[in-house]
C-alpha cells in the first residue's frame, strides 16, 4: 500500500484535505490533489491507496475528509455507516473505467464471454450452465503443452474491483479457492506476464505490452467490443468520491472546493491522462453544474 | 554538596529503579496486549441467550408500494421484492400464474420485459428471481417441481424434490426451505458434475410441527413458530439451535423485528418482542474447523471467504486454510534453512580458525538485517516468475551438489590420512568455492539435459499432465525459500553461539586422547551444544510462523487446503495484515481474526520460552563442565 504524501513547510494548523481508498483512483486523485493544492496556500493533502472497502469505515469514523471508491457502497456498508453516523454518506461520480481481463502473451485467445470467465474465476459456476474451466484447452484447441493450466489472479477482498468483478461476473458467488490474490495491480499484472496459464483483471492504466487484452461480450462473437470507451462493454463501472455530511449541515469549504473541482472541465481533463474515462464522454451522462459548497 | 560517591550511589539506585520500572512496564504491556485480545475474542465463544424487550413499541410494519406500472385491476396480487426489482405476478383460482418484473417504486429502474405466459403452478408454489443461471425465474412448487425459466416462460432447468407442506425461498440464490410437520429442510443449487440440481443441504427436526417460517433480513438465521408453543431461532447454516423461547400461549404469527429481534402476534392482537442478547454471530469452535456443506458448494469444505459475503451467501470462516498455510510454509521453510544453518554454524562455530570466523559470522548475520520486504520483492520480481520454467535446472542442482559432496567425503575418507583431513578441514569453504559452483552449474545442466530428452522440455508441465498435479506460479515452495533464506541468519547465530560457548578445553582434551576433529565434534561437544542448537531451531520456527510481509507478497494468499507444497497457500499473519483493517469491529470476522491473532501469539510465546529454557539450560552446563 502507497502513501503519497505531500506535508507544507508549516506544520501549524493550516489546512488539511485526507482522501482515502481505491487504487484505481490514486494515480488521479493523486494528479488532481497537486494541482488543487496550488490554490490554497499551505493547503497540506494527503491520497491514501488502501482499497474502496476500508472507504465506508474509515468515513464513519472521521478519519478523512473524502473517500475514493471504484464501486458503489453496498446496501451492508451504507446500513452499518447509518447505524453510526444516523445519516447516510453522499457521493458524486467522477469519473468511468473499464476492468480489462488480461491473459498471457503466448496464450492465443483473443476474445471471451463472461459465462466463460464465470466458469474461469467462481467455484462453482452458479450464472452459467457450463462445468468449471481449469484447463485452456477446454476453450481453445491451439493451446498445448506448458500453457494448458488456467491460472486465476484475482485482487485482495478489499479491492473494489474484487467486488466489482465478483458481482459482474459471477453473479456474486465465491471466487474460486485457488486464485491467488494480489494487494496491487502491478503486481498481478506482472504475475500475469510470467505466467503462461495466467489471466486476470486489472484496470487500463495497468496494461502494458508483456500482457494481453482481451476482447469480452455477453454472447460471444468475433466483434466483441475492446476495453477502450465503448458502451456496450461489459466491464464498465463508474468511479465516485463519498463523504460524510449530516443533513442540514455544510460541508468543510477546503472539501466541497474539492468536490466541485472534481467536477469541473479542467479536472476533467486529466482522466483521459490517466487511463480513466471521463464522465463527459459517456453518452448517458449530462454535467450538471452542481455547488457542493451550498 | 552531596559528596561524589553519595551521587555516584544515588544516580545507581535511580538507575537500578528506572531498569526495574521498565522491565515490569514491558511486562504489564504484553500482559494488556494478551487480555486485550481475549477480550475482544471471547464474544465467540459465548451462546447467545433472549431476554423479553418489554419496551419494544408495536411494530410498524412495512409494507412496499405497489409500483405505478403494474395494473390498477391486479393491485391486490401478490408482490414480492427481488433486490433492486420487484417481481409481481397473480396466481389465480385454479393456480394460474402471470406475471411481470419491474423497478421498485421510488427507484429509476424501468420495468424489464419479463411478462409470463399463464402457467399453472399450484396454490402453495414460491417464486424468486434469481441470478444463477442468470435472470431466471425459479418456481418450485409444494409438490417439490421445480422450474427455472426464462423472461418468455422457456423452461432452463427442471426437476424434483421431496414433496413438501410449504417451501420459502431464501434471498440470494441460497436455494429453499421446505417444511413437512416437524421437519425444515434446505435445498440449495449445486453443480454435480456437468449437471446442476438442487440438492438436500441441511435436514433440521424440530421437537414439534411447524406452524410458521421466517427468515431473517440477512437470510442466515430462520425463526420456526412450533406446535408446542415454542419459538425457535435456528441458523441454516449448520441447523443448530441459537435460542428458544417457551410462549405463554398460542401465537398466531411470527416474523423477524430486525437482525436482532424476533417478534410474534398473538390472536388478541398484542405483540410481544424478544431481543437476542449476546453475541449472534456466536461460532463454536468446531465450525470454525470443521468442513461445512456451504451454500452453493457440492460437498463439504473448509473455506475462507469472510469478505465476499452478500445476502443468503454467508461469510465462511473456517480457519483449517489459514493454520495449515501458516505451518505448512514455516515447516518447508525450516526444512530449508535448518541443514544450511546448522551445517554453517558447526562449521564456523568449531572448524573454522577464530580469525575466519570474526570475518565470515558478521557476513551471515548481515543478513538477517535485510528488511524481509526486500527479500520478498527480491523474489517475487526475479524468482516467482522463472519459478517452473527453470524447475529442472533447481532440482538437478538440488540432487547432485550433495551427492558430489558425499561422493568427495567418501574418497577423501578413504584416501585421505586423518592429519592432512583435519588440515584441510578448516580451510574447507575456500577449497569448496570453485568446485561447488561447478557443481551447481554441473546439476543445473543436467536437470536441463533431461527436462529436453525426456520430460518435454517442461518438468511441471509434464508432471502435470502425467499425475494432474496442481502447481501455481506463487506457492508455498517459493515461500520456503525466501522465508528459509530470512530466518537462516537468526537460526546461525544462536546456534553457532551455542557451538561456540562449548569451553575450547573439552574438545580439546578427545583431540589429546586420539579422536579426530570430527569425532571430538559429534561425540563431545554437539551433545553439549545441543539444547543450543534446538532453542535455535525453535526461534527459526517461532519467527517464520510470524513473518508477514514475504507471505504477503510470495504465497499467493488463496486460501487452499491440502499438503501440495507446489500450491498457494494464506497464511494467518498475511490475512491478519489483508483483512483486519477491514474487518467491522464485534463482526465475527473480527473476533475470529483476534483468535487466529491469539493463536500466532501463543505458539510463538511457547516457542520462544522453550528456546529461552533450552539455552538457560545450555549455559548451566556449561557452567558445570568448566
Amino acid at each position: 500500500m502507497l502513501t503519497f504524501c505531500w506535508s507544507a513547510t508549516a506544520f501549524s494548523a493550516s489546512p488539511s484535505l485526507t482522501i482515502t481508498g481505491s487504487d484505481t483512483l490514486a494515480p488521479l486523485v493523486t494528479t488532481w490533489l497537486q494541482d488543487f493544492k496550488t490554490r490554497y496556500d499551505g493547503l497540506r493533502v494527503e491520497m491514501q491507496s488502501t482499497g474502496s472497502a476500508t472507504v465506508p469505515t474509515a468515513l464513519a469514523e472521521g478519519t478523512v475528509d473524502i473517500g475514493a471508491m471504484s464501486r458503489e457502497m453496498t446496501r451492508e456498508e451504507i446500513g452499518e455507516f447509518v447505524a453510526r453516523r444516523g445519516f447516510a454518506p453522499k457521493s458524486v461520480a467522477i469519473a468511468r473505467d473499464a476492468l480489462v481481463v488480461i491473459v498471457n502473451k503466448q496464450n492465443p485467445l483473443d476474445s471471451l464471454t463472461l459465462d466463460q470467465l464465470d466458469r474461469i474465476f467462481s467455484a462453482n459456476a452458479r450464472c452459467t450452465n457450463g462445468s468449471p474451466i481449469r484447463d485452456w484447452r477446454q476453450l481453445d484447441t491451439r493451446v498445448e503443452g506448458s500453457l494448458q493450466q488456467v491460472e486465476a489472479f484475482s485482487r485482495t477482498a478489499t479491492s473494489g474491483s474484487y467486488g466489482f468483478f465478483k458481482s459482474r461476473v459471477l453473479c456474486e458467488a465465491d471466487y474460486s479457492v485457488g486464485i491467488a490474490e494480489f494487494e496491487g495491480f502491478a503486481a498481478l499484472v506482472d504475475s500475469v506476464a510470467g505466467t503462461r496459464g495466467g489471466i486476470g483483471y486489472t484496470g487500463k492504466q495497468w496494461v502494458d505490452d508483456r500482457v494481453k487484452a482481451l476482447k469480452l461480450s455477453v454472447s460471444g462473437g468475433d466483434n466483441a467490443p475492446v476495453a477502450s470507451n465503448h458502451t456496450n462493454y461489459p466491464l464498465t463501472r463508474e468511479l465516485f468520491l463519498y463523504w460524510a455530511q449530516a443533513p442540514g449541515t455544510r460541508l468543510s469549504p477546503i472539501q466541497c472546493a474539492f468536490i466541485n473541482y472534481s467536477q469541473s472541465a479542467q479536472a476533467q481533463a486529466m482522466v483521459e491522462m490517466r487511463g480513466l474515462t471521463p464522465l463527459s464522454s459517456a453518452s448517458s451522462f449530462e454535467m450538471e453544474a452542481h455547488d457542493f459548497c451550498e | 554538596m552531596i559528596s561524589a560517591s553519595k551521587r555516584r550511589l544515588l544516580a545507581d539506585r535511580l538507575t537500578a529503579v528506572g531498569v526495574r520500572a521498565t522491565s515490569l512496564l514491558v511486562l504489564a504491556a504484553v500482559v494488556g496486549m494478551l487480555l486485550q485480545l481475549i477480550v475482544a475474542a471471547l464474544p465467540l465463544m459465548r451462546a447467545p441467550e433472549v431476554e423479553l424487550n418489554n419496551s419494544a413499541e408495536l411494530v410498524q410494519q412495512s409494507s412496499e408500494t405497489i409500483p405505478n406500472w403494474v395494473p390498477r385491476d391486479q393491485r391486490d396480487a401478490r408482490w414480492q421484492v427481488l433486490g433492486e426489482r420487484g417481481l409481481w405476478f397473480a396466481i389465480g383460482p385454479s393456480g394460474l400464474l402471470s406475471g411481470q418484473v419491474g423497478g421498485l417504486a421510488g427507484q429509476d429502474l424501468d420495468p424489464i420485459d419479463y411478462t409470463l405466459p399463464p402457467l399453472d403452478i399450484g396454490k402453495d408454489a414460491a417464486l424468486s428471481l434469481v441470478n444463477s443461471p442468470r435472470n431466471s425465474l425459479l418456481i418450485v412448487q409444494a409438490s417439490g417441481q421445480y422450474s427455472f425459466r426464462d423472461g418468455t416462460g422457456t423452461v432452463s432447468f427442471t426437476g424434483q424434490t421431496a414433496p413438501f407442506d410449504r417451501v420459502h425461498i431464501l434471498p440470494g440464490d441460497a436455494g429453499f426451505l421446505g417444511v413437512k410437520q416437524n421437519i425444515i429442510e434446505h435445498w440449495h443449487w449445486v453443480r454435480a458434475g456437468d449437471i446442476p440440481l438442487f440438492r438436500l443441504r441441511q435436514r433440521m427436526q424440530l421437537a414439534a410441527g411447524v406452524n410458521a417460517v421466517a427468515i431473517d433480513p440477512a437470510a442466515e438465521r430462520i425463526l420456526a413458530l412450533l406446535d408446542n408453543d415454542t419459538l425457535e431461532v435456528r441458523s441454516i447454516l449448520s441447523g443448530e439451535n441459537i435460542v428458544s423461547v417457551s410462549l405463554a400461549e398460542t401465537a398466531e404469527h411470527a416474523y423477524w423485528v430486525d437482525r436482532h429481534q424476533i417478534g410474534v402476534a398473538f390472536s388478541q392482537g398484542h405483540f410481544q418482542h424478544w431481543k437476542i442478547a449476546g453475541d449472534i454471530n456466536g461460532i463454536d469452535a468446531a465450525r470454525l474447523l470443521q468442513p461445512i456443506v456451504y451454500p452453493g458448494y457440492p460437498e463439504a469444505r473448509s473455506v475462507w471467504q469472510p469478505l465476499s459475503a452478500t445476502l443468503g451467501n454467508p461469510a465462511k470462516l473456517n480457519v483449517v486454510p489459514l493454520l495449515l498455510g501458516t505451518f505448512k510454509t514455516a515447516a518447508l521453510a525450516l526444512l530449508f534453512a535448518v541443514p544450511i544453518a546448522t551445517g554453517a554454524a558447526t562449521f564456523v562455530g568449531y572448524f573454522m580458525t577464530p580469525s575466519y570466523r570474526n570475518r565470515i559470522k558478521p557476513i551471515i548475520e548481515m543478513i538477517a538485517a535485510f528488511p524481509t520486504v526486500v527479500i520478498g520483492a527480491i523474489f517475487a520480481v526475479s524468482v516467482a516468475p522463472s519459478f517452473w520454467t527453470l524447475s529442472a535446472h533447481w532440482l538437478g542442482a538440488l540432487l547432485v551438489t550433495p551427492c558430489a559432496i558425499a561422493l568427495a567425503a567418501f574418497v577423501f575418507n578413504h584416501w585421505g590420512s586423518t592429519a592432512t583431513r583435519d588440515g584441510w578441514l578448516s580451510k574447507l569453504p575456500l577449497l569448496l568455492v570453485l568446485p561447488g559452483c561447478a557443481l551447481i552449474a554441473l546439476g543445473s545442466w543436467l536437470g536441463y539435459l533431461i527436462e529436453s530428452r525426456v520430460w518435454d522440455g517442461n518438468l511441471i508441465a509434464f508432471l502435470a499432465l502425467k499425475t494432474g498435479l496442481d502447481h501455481q506460479s506463487h506457492n508455498s515452495l517459493l515461500v520456503a525459500f525466501a522465508m528459509g533464506f530470512a530466518i537462516i541468519p537468526s537460526i546461525f547465530t544462536v546456534a553457532e553461539d551455542a557451538i561456540n560457548s562449548v569451553p575450547r578445553s573439552l574438545g580439546a582434551g578427545s583431540l589429546a586422547l586420539g579422536a579426530s576433529q570430527w569425532q571430538s565434534f559429534a561425540s563431545v561437544v554437539l551433545p553439549v551444544a545441543l539444547p543450543g542448537i534446538v532453542a535455535a531451531v525453535l526461534l527459526g520456527f517461532g519467527r517464520a510462523i510470524g513473518e508477514t510481509m514475504i507471505l504477503l507478497m510470495l504465497s499467493g494468499n488463496a486460501p487452499n487446503t491440502g499438503l501440495n507444497p507446489f500450491t498457494a497457500v494464506r497464511s494467518i499473519a498475511a490475512t491478519l495484515a489483508i483483512e483486519l483493517p477491514d474487518a467491522a469491529v464485534a463482526s465475527a470476522h473480527f473476533q475470529v481474526l483476534i483468535l487466529v491473532a491469539l493463536l500466532l501469539f501463543a505458539v510463538s510465546f511457547v516457542f520462544n520460552t522453550i528456546a529461552q529454557l533450552l539455552k538457560r539450560r545450555l549455559m548451566t552446563r556449561m557452567g558445570q563442565v568448566t
